[in-house]
């Protein structure tokens, strides 16, 4: 089975584990127009090389950020958002 | 006098717990008291409660994340601390309503483990004061190290609605080590 | 008529005919462009050019024809769907596979044996009440039917009585069935050919060139080709494709796998999908047991097959029917399919005006060919989006108007 390495549990099966998709920006609810809105909440990353994905470890209810590409399915850093703002 | 999906009337109630080359035993019924949320390490360590690494477990406290505690020793003067207690505390996480409590042993323990969970818990791979949140019998469950009763073994926690099946498939995953 | 084959029968020589015609040189302009030569574009092609008149057609196919999902996919026909558009565009579909191979005077195989999903709890046998009642008030073949009659159906069915995944009623859809996937694209492609669609195998779209919100030229591998209209189907790269005109669609990539066993003799005469299990078997006409799932629990835009999802499969497919745990696995293999946010298709207009879209199908798209087909021709004859496509229109997300057949897509086909 493919592993997935959590930042707070280390090494774990895929099954393990379930994706939340690519990260999003929040848009400000205040000044977004209905289109940019709906597009927000529709429209996903769809593109082939990396991206840049949230994962939640199930069993401890634990999420991160995991760069994986898209087409040959490698995973090349899991990370927390901590390790993100730090990041210059 | 709460009902355990066990204990008569409850959910699972006629449901056997496997002993033979494996016997499980049914902790539910025992105490503990789950804390979760900012607050709730700080609070617990003023209770002269020291906190140990996440995923490991010292003096009765399980540290499941930063903020998520579990305690399994002497849950209920602390239960009523808490409650008396001003914020910020952690918010309570009913782990005592929501989880089963089962401790495994036998001889074939190892072998059945090796079953139903994908962590290597052999003692070379898997300290004594180690918690593992993986899988067991198909279901997210919590596991560690826990000598009960005299007999060296495992504890598990996992979503009480589950008993009856966890029940099972610690049954099937044995058989093939009782039969023959 | 379909008399060609009889006819075949009594000929003195057996003469051997192509039924598809070597690709020709690409012409500078056609009055429609198809991108996609696999079921749907050439389904849109056969009514264009036998209902319409339009004849002056292009299908490009980037390999070879019917060779992507129209190959990838498990044939499941059906429409037992939830929404009464979805019932409504997906029983003409059904209907359409009835009369296929009159239509194509071409045996597309089309065997109405009948669909059956299984219910092992008691909330998935009142999400089955839902659909059934939606689908006899559109007037589809659909019952729930109890524990007894599962078993009357497929008597080699585990019914796991007293166990976790006990069998405790089904959804029974008599009008649900299969067809032979390559006649299908074949058939289309030869009636579409006959009356002069030209079929370009090899033909890759790496662009388009647009002006004043119009497609004025289609760049190819093999040079570029004005176009009066274009539609885009080319099942997994639809968002890749539209995104090189420009259009963003609401689509993600998943891998979508299926095996199948070795031949048996006849024994599996319905269809038979577990919800709980995530796991559909149907025996295919050479005998082969097909068994298919969801899709890939995360996007990847990849056609490789998993040991897990075997091992997930498997493992449904002997719990439902034990004795299949000696039966040898022959071929495997994977699709990518283009998900939509509401487990819909999307067709019909897109914001360029002669840029057509028959994508996001997902996991249900073969079971559409022909209706797709049909409406897509009629939407482009006619410049415009034919009623029985309305609901699927693009601009559903921007007004919220989903259409969510998530129930009755992801988990039974």
């Amino acid at each position: 089975m493919k592993i997935l390495t959590c930042p707070m549990n280390g090494p774990r099966n895929i099954n393990e584990f379930q994706c939340f998709g690519p990260v999003k920006n929040d848009p400000d609810p205040a000044t977004t127009s209905d289109a940019d809105w709906a597009r927000h909440l529709f429209r996903v990353d769809n593109s082939r090389g990396v991206i840049t994905e949230w994962w939640r470890h199930v069993p401890s209810n634990y999420f991160f950020l995991a760069e994986r590409n898209a087409t040959t399915n490698e995973v090349i850093r899991t990370f927390t958002p901590q390790d993100a703002e730090a990041r210059p | 006098m709460k009902t355990f999906p066990l204990s008569p009337g409850g959910a699972a109630e006629n449901v056997t717990l496997i002993d033979n080359v494996i016997t499980l035993t049914d902790l539910t019924p025992l105490p503990r008291f789950g804390l979760k949320g900012r607050g709730s390490g700080a609070w617990l360590q003023a209770q002269g409660r020291p906190l140990p690494q996440i995923n490991q477990i010292a003096n009765g406290v399980l540290r499941l994340g930063s903020e998520d505690l579990v305690v399994v020793e002497t849950a209920d003067d602390l239960r009523a601390a808490w409650h008396a207690a001003p914020a910020p505390k952690g918010y309570t996480a009913w782990r005592e309503e929501t989880w089963a409590w089962m401790h495994l042993s036998g001889p074939r323990l190892n072998d059945v483990l090796a079953k139903i969970c994908p962590v290597d818990l052999s003692p070379a791979a898997f300290k004594d004061n180690q918690i593992a949140q993986t899988r067991v019998g198909y279901l997210e469950a919590i596991i560690w190290r826990h000598t009960f009763d005299g007999r060296e073994g495992f504890s598990v926690f996992f979503d009480i609605a589950a008993t009856a099946f966890f029940a099972n498939a610690v049954a099937t995953a044995a058989r093939e080590f009782s039969e023959g | 008529m379909p008399l060609r084959l009889l006819k075949y029968a009594f000929s003195r020589d057996y003469p051997v005919t192509g039924d598809i015609p070597a690709t020709p040189d690409l012409k500078s302009s056609y009055d429609v462009v198809i991108i996609g030569g696999g079921g749907h574009g050439l389904a849109c092609a056969h009514y264009l050019s036998k209902y319409h008149g339009i004849t002056n057609v292009a299908v490009l196919e980037k390999g070879y024809l019917a060779g992507g999902n129209t190959a990838r996919n498990t044939t499941t026909i059906r429409s037992n769907y939830i929404t009464k558009e979805g019932i409504a565009f997906y029983k003409e579909g059904v209907q359409l596979y009835e009369e296929m191979s009159q239509e194509l005077d071409f045996n597309v195989m089309f065997s109405q044996r009948g669909q059956l999903t299984l219910a092992h709890t008691e909330a998935t046998l009142r999400s089955f009440h839902l659909r059934a009642e939606m689908g006899k008030h559109a007037g589809t073949n659909i019952e729930v039917v109890d524990a007894q009659t599962v078993k009357d159906l497929s008597p080699h069915l585990n019914m796991d009585e007293g166990g976790p995944l006990e069998i405790m009623g089904g959804l029974w859809h008599a009008d649900g069935g299969t067809a032979r996937h390559d006649a299908v694209a074949w058939g289309y492609a030869a009636q579409a050919a006959r009356r002069g669609v030209e079929i370009h195998q090899r033909t890759e779209v790496e662009g388009f060139e647009t002006d004043q919100g119009r497609i004025t030229k289609v760049r190819t591998n093999r040079g570029d080709i004005a176009a009066g209209q274009v539609m885009i189907a080319v099942g997994g790269m639809n968002y890749d494709m539209a995104m090189r005109a420009g259009v963003e669609l609401p689509i993600r990539c998943y891998p979508l796998q299926a095996m199948v066993t070795q031949p048996l003799k006849p024994w599996l005469h319905t269809l038979v999908s577990s919800v709980s299990l995530h796991t559909y078997l149907v025996q295919s006409s050479r005998g082969e047991i097909v068994i298919g799932g969801g899709s890939d629990p995360y996007q990847l835009c990849s056609t490789r097959s998993t040991l897990d999802m075997k091992e997930h499969l498997s493992e449904g497919a002997t719990h439902l029917f034990p004795f299949l745990q000696g039966v040898r696995l022959l071929r495997q293999w994977a699709g990518i399919t283009d998900m939509t946010p509401d487990y819909s298709p999307i067709m019909g207009a897109s914001p360029l005006k002669n840029l057509w879209l028959d994508c996001g199908w997902g996991t249900w798209g073969f079971k559409a060919t022909p209706v797709a087909g049909k409406y897509m021709a009629q939407t482009i004859a006619n410049g415009r989006v034919a009623p029985i496509l309305e609901p699927f229109t693009m601009e559903r997300f921007a007004r919220f108007e989903l259409l969510n057949e998530m129930g009755a897509t992801a988990a039974s086909h």
